[in-house]
């Protein structure tokens, strides 16, 4: 007796099935990928106790501090990677503050109001040359010579930058402001985190790499180019403090008690640079040395030059430098994403003015 | 003959013997009925041809529309605000200068009213999206405050007081240099990122074409063959010619199409990739070259550090190679591949056959490059006054600025050149489509309705 032959319809119907089947895998892999993505946990509180949301950012440090805000309030830091759910917590009033960067405030529009500007990366973030791979890769001139090497053999240098993050803005605005970089000549590869673009470099998997402090010393160190940075860029990666329009509106001087209690403590510390330093190293478990690399790329406001980038208006613009930056990253960003507008932005300078004894 | 015996027994006879011997009997179609089916599954997909090929070309005149016009047309127009900018600028430095017997007055407001021309053309012409309008915003509002500086400026130039003429010229050169320019490049930028996803946008989308109009010709001609083979089985007839004429027409029209597709792609590639980015380099370079030479009026006004870097830096911007040495890197046969700067980038768009054009501009750049070497000399060792006459007469800016406007209109010739073959090559495809899908629609009607009739009789 032989074994019947399935016949093609049944064939058809289980390729089908299983090409479904994979379909479907597919998508719960994606989205099993996004697993970091779910709701934090927030500890239970009481009302006096305002809920910080962030990231490990060394930048951040500061609101990751027991008994940072001063009583009655008081404040817990919870880790919130994933920006788009870190606005949504601020809209629904899970969280009452986050820390974020600009760019990241007008794309994810959470219900809030900047209320305070945190630093700035002037160096830290930066675009490497994988030099090692391509030796003579030593500059931004370079690119055409690797972009028609490559072509030759219908190919695109791989360019390895972190997807939803800083990198990803500063691309953006080094592809906007400088006259040798076309995004169009790169296979663009979102990763995951800075560590793996430097890794694609150390692989010859990446021509170019976007990283931030410490894994720029460290390609620095290795070898690699450093082109472009954001010193080029200034005002492109600004990070803030972002107030909930709830918490503005039932209790501004919850608000205040925040601003005042970043600007009390990093007014302390830009004083006292080498404490700065161990507090840096001390926060992200970095050798003094790397804390020292990181703070040498960013640039921390104290109360007085937060007042004046959030309060006063600049010649020719007349408009505040934060004002500025926002328009001009509404602008970069509304290419890609035209329901981008700044049009919705929402900035509060009065509590750094009245923290900075204005 | 036809065979036709076993189908009537089918629908006749063997019907009402199931019905007497009350056995429920399968539904047969009757030759006609699948005669005319045939005729009716034959058209459809020959229509669908004709509609994808329609869809193929309407996307096609779309992309080009988009790259050819739109969006060239908004980078041409940054441009012109740029090089107007940047003129006006050097107008009024220049009349600033010592030599000057008077200011530039009706030049300057002529050109002021090219810029507002500029910038109402690039307001109307370009989306409304914040890429676009921030910019022009800022441009507007920031020109304001450079026209009142530079008004103070000619006042106290007029009122006889050079210090404060200069000192407000300075800050209105702070404004156009930190402001103006940069936000101008910016919409430079915007459109040429609309000009990149387009074209990106253009390649997937005509991939799609090419492969929906081969599946719709390869179903419609396999439909045509199949019912081909069926009249062959079913009737034991020869070739049916209508029907294989019907075939050929449709495969031709598909290869047809897919190769003009090709044919407009490739041409509209060329354009952007090298004429375009020519043109491109090439206008941004004439802004620059414009920059430089107000550089050197400003370095004659004021010899500072600052004043110096800033010539250097325009002529960087130019043309550039590693070791310096821009004069032989200029001379060789092939430029080096590491030189940079719009110059470079302009005769490097061509691809393999680097812009002729381009590279006719690059003597006249190494002549102005020596008449600026030779005026600074001349302003260091024997003062501003003896600069001043070697300034209004060295004739290589003149030159260089003719030699990158001859080259711009030449690769902006290539690219309308090409963009128009781009074009062209599909011009003939609407009209084909529906001479085909009609012509191949009424053979295999013919070629079928032949059988029918044959049938009946």
């Amino acid at each position: 007796m032989t074994r019947r032959r399935p016949a093609p319809l049944v064939l058809a119907v289980v390729g089908a099935a299983t090409v479904l089947a994979a379909t479907a895998t597919a998508c719960s892999l994606r989205e099993g990928t996004a697993a970091g993505c779910e709701p934090a946990h927030i500890p239970d509180h009481d009302e006096q106790t305002l809920v910080v949301e962030g990231d490990p950012w060394s930048g951040y440090a500061l609101f990751r501090q027991d008994g940072f805000v001063d009583d009655p309030y008081d404040s817990i830091y919870v880790e919130q990677l994933c920006q788009d759910l870190r606005a949504a917590d601020l809209s629904s009033g899970r969280a009452d503050i986050a820390v974020t960067s600009l760019d990241q405030y007008l794309l994810n529009k959470p219900d809030g109001t900047i209320v305070g500007v945190i630093d700035q990366s002037l160096g830290a973030d930066a675009l490497v040359l994988n030099t090692i791979r391509y030796p003579y890769l030593k500059s931004v001139d370079n690119l055409r010579q690797l972009v028609s090497a490559l072509g030759r053999t219908g190919e695109k240098p791989v360019l390895a930058y972190t997807g939803n993050s800083p990198s990803e803005m500063l691309l953006n605005e080094l592809a906007n402001t400088s006259d040798e970089l076309h995004l169009s000549d790169f296979e663009l590869v979102s990763v995951d985190q800075s560590a793996t673009a430097l890794q694609m470099l150390d692989d010859g998997d990446a021509a170019l790499a976007v990283v931030w402090e410490p894994d720029t010393s460290a390609a620095r160190s290795a070898g690699y180019t450093v082109a472009l940075s954001s010193k080029d860029v200034p005002d492109s990666i600004v990070d803030v403090v972002v107030a909930s329009d709830d918490l503005i509106a039932e209790d501004p001087a919850a608000v205040q008690a925040v601003v005042d209690a970043f600007y009390r403590d990093m007014d302390d510390y830009l004083a006292k640079p080498a404490s700065l330093e161990r507090f840096i190293a001390e926060d992200g478990g970095l050798e003094p040395s790397q804390a020292e690399q990181l703070l040498a790329g960013i640039t921390f406001y104290g109360s007085d030059a937060a007042n004046a980038f959030m309060n006063d208006a600049v010649f020719p613009l007349d408009q505040p430098r934060i004002e500025q930056s926002l328009r001009s990253l509404a602008a970069v960003l509304a290419l890609q994403h035209p329901e981008v507008s700044v049009d919705a932005a929402k900035i509060d300078g009065s509590y750094v003015q009245e923290a900075a004894g204005g | 003959m036809l065979g036709s015996v076993d189908n009537k027994l089918i629908v006749g006879a063997p019907a009402r013997d199931a019905k007497r011997d009350g056995r429920r009997l399968a539904w047969r179609p009757t030759t006609p009925l699948v005669l005319r089916l045939g005729m009716l599954l034959a058209c459809v997909p020959v229509v669908l041809v004709g509609l994808a090929v329609r869809v193929a070309i309407e996307r096609n005149d779309a992309a080009i529309d988009t790259v050819g016009e739109d969006a060239t047309r908004g980078i041409t127009v940054a441009q012109e605000i740029k090089t107007n900018l940047a003129e006006l600028d050097q107008l009024v430095v220049t009349g600033l200068l010592p030599d000057t017997t008077s200011g530039p007055g009706r030049a300057y407001a002529a050109k002021r009213r090219d810029v507002m021309d500029s910038l109402t053309r690039a307001s109307a012409e370009t989306s409304s999206s914040a890429a676009y309008r921030d910019a022009l915003v800022n441009l507007d509002y920031a020109l304001g405050h450079y026209h009142s500086l530079v008004a103070e400026s000619l006042a106290a130039q007029a009122a006889g007081d050079h210090t404060a003429a200069v000192e407000r010229y300075q800050q209105a050169h702070e404004v156009m240099a930190a402001t103006l320019l940069p936000e101008a490049d910016f919409v430079d930028k915007a459109n040429t990122y609309l000009l990149n996803t387009t074209f990106d946008r253009h390649a997937d989308e005509a991939t799609d074409s090419r492969r929906t109009v081969l599946l719709a010709g390869i179903v419609a001609a396999a439909v045509l063959v199949l019912a081909q083979v069926l009249l062959v089985v079913k009737f034991r007839r020869t070739v049916n010619p209508a029907l294989l004429v019907a075939t050929l027409l449709i495969a031709a029209l598909g290869i047809t199409v897919i190769h003009d597709l090709d044919v407009s792609a490739d041409k509209l590639q060329s354009a952007t990739d090298e004429s375009f980015e020519a043109v491109h380099a090439l206008a941004r370079a004439r802004a620059v070259a414009v920059s430089a030479r107000q550089a050197e009026a400003q370095w004659l006004l004021e010899q500072n550090g600052d004043n110096e870097q800033a010539i250097d830096g325009a002529l960087n911007r130019l043309f550039r190679v590693p070791d310096g040495d821009i004069a032989r890197a200029g001379a060789l046969p092939e430029l080096p591949d590491d030189a940079g700067g719009f110059l470079a980038a302009a005769v490097f768009a061509g691809g393999n056959t680097p812009s002729a054009a381009g590279r006719d501009a690059l003597g006249p750049f190494t002549r102005y490059l020596e008449d600026d070497q030779a005026l600074r000399r001349t302003a260091v060792n024997q003062g501003v006054d003896a600069a001043l006459p070697q300034f209004r007469t060295q004739t290589a800016y003149g030159t260089l600025v003719d030699a990158i406007d001859r080259a711009q209109a030449a690769e902006q010739a290539a690219f309308d050149d090409s963009t128009r073959d781009a074009r062209n090559a599909t011009d003939r495809e609407r009209t084909l489509a529906v001479a085909v899908t009609a012509a191949v629609v009424l053979l295999a009607l013919g070629g079928l309705y032949a059988r029918l009739r044959e049938y009946r009789g």
